[in-house]
């Protein structure tokens, strides 16, 4: 007992997000019950559970993607650090919020224009002009992600003319040149071949020293790879959350077993 | 970690006064945006006070009862009873819509059933030419060609003016756009239903007209409605030929007059009561649109409605409606008939099964094949007319076309239509300069910072489409009164620039909106998740993606403003050979085409109608190729 009490402190200490009795609605429907979680420090968290329970939501709450839906209301509160409130404050700027969160999208999306601008165009968002700056931070982002030696000679060139895997890493590129904290990313490989998932999952390995990640998969084997932790949803509520691997090998409660078990529709 | 932060600390330094400093631009963007959206509710607006402050008394003092039953129209006496004019525009709208409407959706389904496919193209390219001449060139056709053609071959003792001629020219006028509208209906019917009825035993002009064309009859009856609007609201062409005697319309060659070439006619030499007068005339036009466009926008709706329930609710694909009915057929015709009320686009069941059952399967194919035929003509007679005016005008052009005639100085004995030429350009600019700028604004408003589900925009989507709806000659009336007398500029390069400006404008908010709505929202998504702000968001990612659909709206919208001639009459005069002067008087393409042939100058009027149309189809085709190429580059 005692033990146990040290480690949540010091695990308390490295906590990045903090979620407290977060409830969601998209018009009548309750799409989020009473969600309390951590999320911590350069560890990768993944979200698993089966499909509409709620795992993009939650994600989406977490740099206030939802402001954006118009029937979407949320009680509750969600601590993030390096914000003196929490964020769904009045007094939290969300543009600064999200440039600290950063999120990767389910589907690609690059927008259409050039590599070099796409990567750009958050730092020029935050008010980066000079041209050498700006350079140094492409090239930086690209490196992280891991696309540099691809892309290097045709800065240029439309990202549109990218592979999906290339267009993804350019995406958590963009992502990254506007160096976020956190990094949300939404089923990131889904759409992606067996050889760019496995790139990305390496590249989400390397990120995780420098920051914290939260992924959303449907691919029990991908979280058992890349998650340092990993938390289960269903119907809304969050069932269990634990390390990676006593999630899957120790099971707490009988719905997490059944999922992971493959006993779930 | 030196090369992780780059930038580090700039990027904190820089971010408090940044983020003030956007706050404050993002409410300025914001603010300026609302204005333009504004504008147009406010141009709608009054354009309707207007209309009732000046038309409404005059109605009183000639009478509610007098004006619009009385049959005299005669300003000496002060005596303006609109029936004549009102039966006529009635009569010829009737007349012309029943024949353009049947033309219309005939070449419609020849063109996607019986049509080779390699001709497909082609033919829908040439009827885009026919949609975008000019009315005033249909009009010196009409006049050239229709009503000789008349006189000399159907009766010798009247003058060949009058309703036959202006329903003829009105029905080959809506062709083209009950032709693009029906063609999309019924290419938006799925495969499915033509190849379920083949296999039943139909033959295939069966399966077309009696599935695929009953389907999509929301589309056909909304372009009908739609060819009613433009019917009811067309002045140059119909003025032209129409004779003009204020007369109850009864015989089908007699000479009669319609509201809108009532107005037009006379307005400009028009004063006090009688001038009133023609602005109740006004009024009346503008119900008769109101209600077509409500119309059309109901059946719209209902049809919209059909398919997204369609495309919502995967179990009622059209594939299992077609075999729930295939199914019901088996079970007797009793059903089936049920059926069909229950799903009245799939009729497969009661056509195909009660005619085997009483043989009277032949007698029905036969009849099948008379539409089939009946289809060919109608793209036939769309053809012929194309040619016909191409041919025509060109004939008797060409030999006019000169270098002086184009670049010339202009005399009354040797013409040149290099006044027309700058003047349009001119009034292009004036126009475009107002409406584009506003005209975006007002779509980037609506579609980016509106709320999609409130009752506002549902509002100011309305008012747009009335605004589009309403008959030129009717914003013609606007700007002559306004500008002309109001603000006393009399014609006015600015005053008729103005007047068009927002004629154009609803066609420029609603194609940019159109874009705008198009461009996915992961875009969106991306920039926000990258702490952009709206405003940077807005017209840094979505605008630049929705640049071919602003585009193509510019380019119709100059398209519209070179073809104009019935604003042009009231807000620019017609003074041949005038240069442009913003405050002056002058003279467009469209007008000096109206004038040569009211001046019985023949080759000159299809030598200036050639270099029209010519231009026309040069920016039509050039709006096409823009927008493939911009669509290519973003996807
Ligand atoms: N924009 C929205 N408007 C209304 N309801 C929504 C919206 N987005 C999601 N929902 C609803 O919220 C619930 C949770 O959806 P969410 O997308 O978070 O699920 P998910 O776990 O990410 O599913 P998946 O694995 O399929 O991505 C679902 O019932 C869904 O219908
Ligand atoms: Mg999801």
């Amino acid at each position: 007992m005692r033990t146990r009490g040290y480690i949540e402190k010091f695990m308390e200490e490295n906590k990045c997000i903090t979620i407290k009795n977060l409830n969601l609605y998209y018009g009548d429907n309750h799409a989020l019950k009473n969600i309390n979680m951590d999320i911590f420090k350069n560890k990768i968290t993944a979200f698993i559970g089966p499909s509409g329970c709620g795992k993009s939501t939650l994600l989406r709450c977490l740099n206030r993607m939802n402001d954006l839906i118009e029937t979407c209301r949320i009680e509750g509160n969600i601590e993030v650090e390096g914000f003196a409130s929490q964020i769904y404050d009045k007094s939290i700027d969300v543009n600064a919020l999200r440039k600290s969160v950063g999120m990767v999208f389910q589907k690609p999306n690059v927008f259409p224009m050039s590599i070099f601008d796409n990567i750009a165009f958050g730092p020029r968002t935050h008010g980066i002009k000079k041209k050498p700056e700006l350079q140094a931070i492409v090239e930086d982002s690209l490196t992280k992600a891991g696309i540099w030696n691809e892309v290097k000679d045709n800065l240029k060139k439309s990202a549109l003319a990218l592979s999906g895997g290339q267009q993804q890493r350019i995406c958590i590129a963009r992502a990254l040149a506007v160096q976020p904290e956190i990094l949300l990313m939404d089923e990131p490989t889904s759409a992606l071949d067996p050889i760019s998932t496995g790139i990305i999952e390496d590249l989400c390995d390397q990120l995780k020293k420098n920051y914290s990640i939260v992924i959303v998969t449907h691919n029990m084997q991908q979280a058992l790879r890349i998650a340092d932790r990993t938390a289960f949803f269903l119907l809304g509520e969050m069932i269990e959350e634990s390390k990676t691997v006593d999630l899957f090998n120790r099971p707490q409660t009988e719905q997490c077993e059944r999922y992971i078990t493959g006993k779930f529709g | 970690m030196s090369t992780m932060r780059v930038g580090e600390t700039g990027l904190a330094l820089r971010d408090t006064k940044r983020q003030n400093m956007q706050k404050m631009t993002g409410a300025t963007i914001k603010w300026t945006l609302f204005v333009a959206t504004i504008f147009s509710l406010f141009a709608l607006l009054m354009i309707v006070l207007f209309l009732l402050y000046r038309g409404i008394p005059a109605m009183a003092d000639i009478g509610f009862f007098k004006f619009l039953f009385g049959t005299t129209w005669d300003s000496p006496s002060s005596q303006y009873g609109i029936l004549p004019a009102l039966l006529g525009s009635l009569y010829v709208t009737a007349l012309a819509t029943v024949m353009g409407v049947a033309i219309g959706v005939f070449s419609a389904i020849f063109l996607h059933r019986f049509c080779k496919k390699r001709f497909v193209g082609p033919i829908v390219q040439a009827i885009n030419i026919l949609a975008g001449i000019p009315s005033v060139v249909f009009g010196i056709f009409g006049l050239l060609v229709v009503v000789p053609f008349i006189q000399n071959n159907l009766s010798p003792d009247v003058e060949g003016h009058g309703i036959l001629a202006a329903s003829i020219i009105l029905s080959i006028m809506i062709a083209p756009t009950v032709i693009s509208i029906s063609l999309n209906a019924l290419k938006s019917i799925p495969k499915e239903l033509f190849e379920g009825a083949l296999a039943l035993g139909a033959s295939i002009p069966q399966a077309e007209f009696c599935v695929v064309v009953p389907a999509a009859k929301g589309g056909i009856l909304a372009a009908s409605v739609l060819s009613i609007g433009r019917a009811i609201g067309e002045t140059m062409a119909v003025m032209m030929v129409i004779g003009g005697d204020h007369e109850i319309p009864k015989g089908l060659m007699q000479s009669i007059n319609t509201m809108t070439a009532l107005i037009a006619g006379e307005a400009r030499e028009a004063g006090g009561l009688w001038l009133e007068a023609l602005i109740a005339t006004g009024i009346l036009l503008f119900v008769f649109s109101l209600v077509i466009n409500f119309v059309f926008m109901r059946i719209r709706a209902k049809v919209d409605y059909r398919f997204s329930m369609r495309s919502k609710k995967k179990n009622r694909s059209p594939m299992e409606t077609l075999a729930k009915s295939l199914s019901v057929t088996v079970l007797g015709v009793g059903k089936a008939m049920d059926s069909d009320h229950a799903k009245p686009s799939v009729d497969l069941s009661k056509l195909f099964f009660v005619d085997h059952e009483t043989k009277k399967s032949n007698r029905k194919k036969i009849k099948f094949d008379v539409l089939k035929v009946l289809s060919c003509v109608g793209a036939g007679i769309t053809l012929v007319f194309l040619a016909s005016i191409l041919v025509f005008i060109a004939k008797q052009g060409v030999s006019s076309l000169s270098w002086h005639f184009l670049f010339g100085e202009y005399s009354v004995d040797n013409p040149s239509i290099k006044p027309a030429l700058l003047g349009s350009a001119y009034l292009i600019l004036i126009s475009l300069l107002i409406a584009v700028p506003i005209g975006i604004a007002a779509a980037v408003y609506m579609s980016e910072y509106m709320s999609r589900r409130s009752k506002f925009i549902k509002y100011l989507r309305m008012s747009v489409e009335t605004l589009a709806s309403i008959p030129s000659i009717v914003y013609g009336l606007f700007g002559y009164i306004l500008f002309g007398s109001i603000f006393g500029w009399g014609y006015s390069f600015l005053g008729a620039g103005i007047t068009l400006a927002i004629m154009v404008l609803p066609g420029i908010i609603r194609t940019t909106e159109e874009g705008l709505l198009s461009v996915h929202n992961m875009y969106r998504e991306g920039s926000f998740a990258l702490g952009a702000s709206k405003a940077r968001t807005t017209f840094r990612v979505v605008v630049p993606q929705a640049a071919s659909g602003i585009l193509t709206s510019v380019i119709l919208a100059i398209g519209r403003v070179v073809s104009e001639s019935a604003v042009l009459l009231l807000t620019l005069g017609l003074v041949p050979g005038a240069l442009p002067d913003t405050m002056g008087p002058g003279t467009s393409m469209a007008l000096d085409i109206f004038y040569f042939a009211t001046q019985n100058k023949e080759g000159q009027a299809a030598a200036a109608a050639t270099v029209l149309i010519l231009f026309v189809v040069v920016i039509n085709l050039g709006a096409t190729q823009l927008a493939k190429l911009l669509s290519r580059k973003t996807k």
